[in-house]
């Protein structure tokens, strides 16, 4: 054999080994076939979401449905994204169909003609503003001319620092407003970078747990029906399974009543989103917020009020990050809530 | 078309003008052709550019990112070359500090985006700090190879001629170096306006990287996205025919021993 066909040889052989190695040790061949199957047909139906504890019923929906041997419908797969724009882009270009999302983001997705639909909500309050222990700070007056951290306009933290703001006369021009990933914002404030952040937990128990910052407000005390996380759900999905949405709605209704029903349950929660399928994050901080004060989030209440979005749509429109009014009906498909049978959540 | 030939001077602007065209048709025909409702057309781009100057934006974020990135890529140069000159001076020096560059090179800047807000706070020191981490390597590793290339022969001849070791370096070793420099340059240059986005993730609230990031994170901005990318694009190319233009002036010109 000459020397270029035993090179071909190898090449060639080498390639195919790689490729057949690769495929049995990363290729997950169900994924691949369930993805290329019909909405109505699927076995496994994907749901993003960001690791934060405005997310918490998701994974254990998921957990949950997991053990329900007796369903034939599709299971559901967390799949964790780290920003909101990636979400968003996965939602817009179909590679998922179902996530969790920022009410106002699905508002204006909706704006501009891509078919999704908030079909539930993932929770109530949850956002905190954070200052330094050792700062003077005791009100927003105290911070004006200073630098607060948000994680972006178009979050609903920024509304509810726009709302506190207004409650004591004044506006966010009063102070130098910068945007920043929430997992930078802890650090960003022991080193003095910023003087405040606003932003959804664990990242203000993050800091706070580590003993350098404190709570200046919380939703729970000024806005308990604080909505932001919803679950958004792409139109062919609930046109094509809508079975298989309302049993999501089921479980994630049903993970919501049973974190609020018992601390135990909060526990046994933050033991399953700890774990590196799911948020990958310090227990010991996921189990802070549930128990500091044992209502800085909630999720037993999650019914869809328009008269809540409305009020979200109008300060999103106030605050520039939403063009024009976006109607209620266009965005939200109520049936699955109104219908919901909250599942049996046996972790 | 001859390999040889020498492209006739109008020839030089039809052919690069000639092939943009034919891509921005091809660009707008495929985002009729895929009906996509996300990736824009040329038109929503040249409208979404109109849009930022109309706000009066544009020129301040142009602005503000040649500033971050002509600061940290002066630092680089600042720092780097005399760095690089006394690495490739003394071997010994080189070597022992070599395993450290050739360990933090590879660091993507985005990866010193957390210490970088620590340190530095956020704001353009952070990113300027991101943009120096880019492009000081490269400097650093042309400069001192740039020196270890100097012909002993011109080592010897300054020697010969009674130069101190300092005089050498500044009278033979460094324009003799310079091409080689240049070429870091160039290529560092070019690591820094790439690293701008990534730089300008570090909460700024102006600039063309922040621009790619915030029209991303707003809904369904994607026109403003590719418009950022393209000016980005269009800068560097002018930044790059910059430092090209250096490599013509005759004292560094000097340096390139393969032509008369």
């Amino acid at each position: 054999m000459n020397t270029s066909r035993r090179v071909f040889l190898g090449v060639a052989g080498w390639t195919a080994g790689v490729s057949a190695l690769h495929g049995y040790l990363n290729v997950n061949w169900t994924a691949l076939r369930n993805s290329m199957r019909s909405l109505d047909r699927i076995d496994t139906l994907v749901v993003a979401g960001l690791p934060v504890t405005c997310n918490l019923t998701l994974p254990i929906a998921c957990v949950a449905r997991d053990l329900d041997k007796t369903s034939r419908r599709a299971t559901f797969e967390y799949r964790r994204y780290n920003g909101w724009p990636e979400i968003k882009e996965a939602l817009i270009s179909r590679q998922i169909h179902a996530a969790y999302m920022l009410a106002p983001l699905v508002m204006d997705l909706v704006a501009k003609d891509i078919p999704v639909k908030i079909v539930s909500l993932g929770h109530r309050s949850g956002a905190v503003i954070m200052v330094r222990t050792d700062s003077s700070y005791r009100s927003f007056r105290d911070l004006v001319g200073k630098r607060i951290a948000i994680p972006s306009r178009f979050a609903v933290d920024f509304l509810f620092l726009r709302k506190m703001l207004a409650k004591e006369g004044l506006s966010n021009t009063d102070f130098e407003i910068v945007e920043m990933a929430p997992p930078d914002m802890p650090s960003a404030l022991y080193a003095r970078a910023v003087d405040a952040y606003c932003t959804g937990e664990p990242y203000g128990a993050a800091a706070q747990r580590a003993g350098f910052a404190v709570p200046l407000v919380m939703t729970r005390d000024e806005w308990p029906s604080y909505i932001c996380c919803v679950l958004t759900v792409r139109q062919e999905l609930i046109d094509q399974n809508p079975a298989l949405v309302q049993e999501l709605v089921n479980y994630i209704q049903g993970a919501g009543s049973w974190l609020d029903a018992d601390r135990a349950n909060r526990a046994r929660a933050s033991e399953i989103a700890a774990d590196r399928k799911y948020f990958n994050q310090d227990k010991a901080i996921i189990q802070y917020v549930m128990d500091n004060p044992t209502d800085r989030v909630t999720y037993g209440d999650l019914r869809m009020i328009r008269a809540e979005f409305d009020d979200m749509m109008n300060l999103s429109v106030q605050a520039g990050t939403l063009k024009k009014p976006v109607p209620f009906e266009s965005y939200i498909d109520d049936r699955f809530v109104k219908a919901a049978r909250p599942a049996r959540i046996s972790i | 078309m001859n390999a040889l030939a020498q492209p006739r001077k109008w020839e030089k602007v039809f052919w690069p003008v000639l092939a943009s065209l034919v891509f921005l048709v091809i660009w707008h025909y495929a985002v009729r052709w895929t009906a996509s409702n996300i990736f824009p057309s040329p038109l929503d781009v040249e409208k979404g550019v109109g849009e930022l100057l109309g706000k009066g934006v544009l020129w301040g974020y142009i602005g503000d990112s040649l500033r971050r990135v002509a600061t940290g890529f002066g630092i680089s140069l600042i720092l780097g070359v005399p760095i690089g000159l006394i690495l490739g001076w003394y071997p010994a020096a080189a070597k022992v500090v070599n395993p450290t560059i050739q360990m933090v090179r590879p660091i993507s800047p985005i990866a010193w985006i957390p210490l970088s807000i620590l340190w530095f706070g956020v704001g353009d020191n952070a990113a300027t700090f991101l943009i120096f981490m880019g492009s000081f390597f490269p400097i650093v590793v042309a400069s001192m190879n740039g020196v270890r290339n100097v012909p002993s022969m011109f080592r010897r001849a300054g020697r010969n001629f009674g130069l101190k070791p300092a005089q050498q370096l500044a009278r033979i070793v460094f324009p003799a170096a310079l091409p080689q420099i240049l070429v870091g340059l160039r290529i560092s240059l070019g690591i820094a306006w790439l690293v701008v986005v990534a730089a300008e993730m570090t909460a700024v609230n102006s600039g063309l990287g922040y621009l790619v990031l915030d029209s991303r994170n707003s809904g369904k901005r994607y026109d403003l996205v590719v418009a950022a990318m393209l000016m980005i694009g269009v800068i560097g190319l002018i930044l790059d025919f910059g430092i090209r233009r250096l490599e013509t002036i005759k004292s560094v010109r000097w340096g390139f021993r393969s032509e008369g």
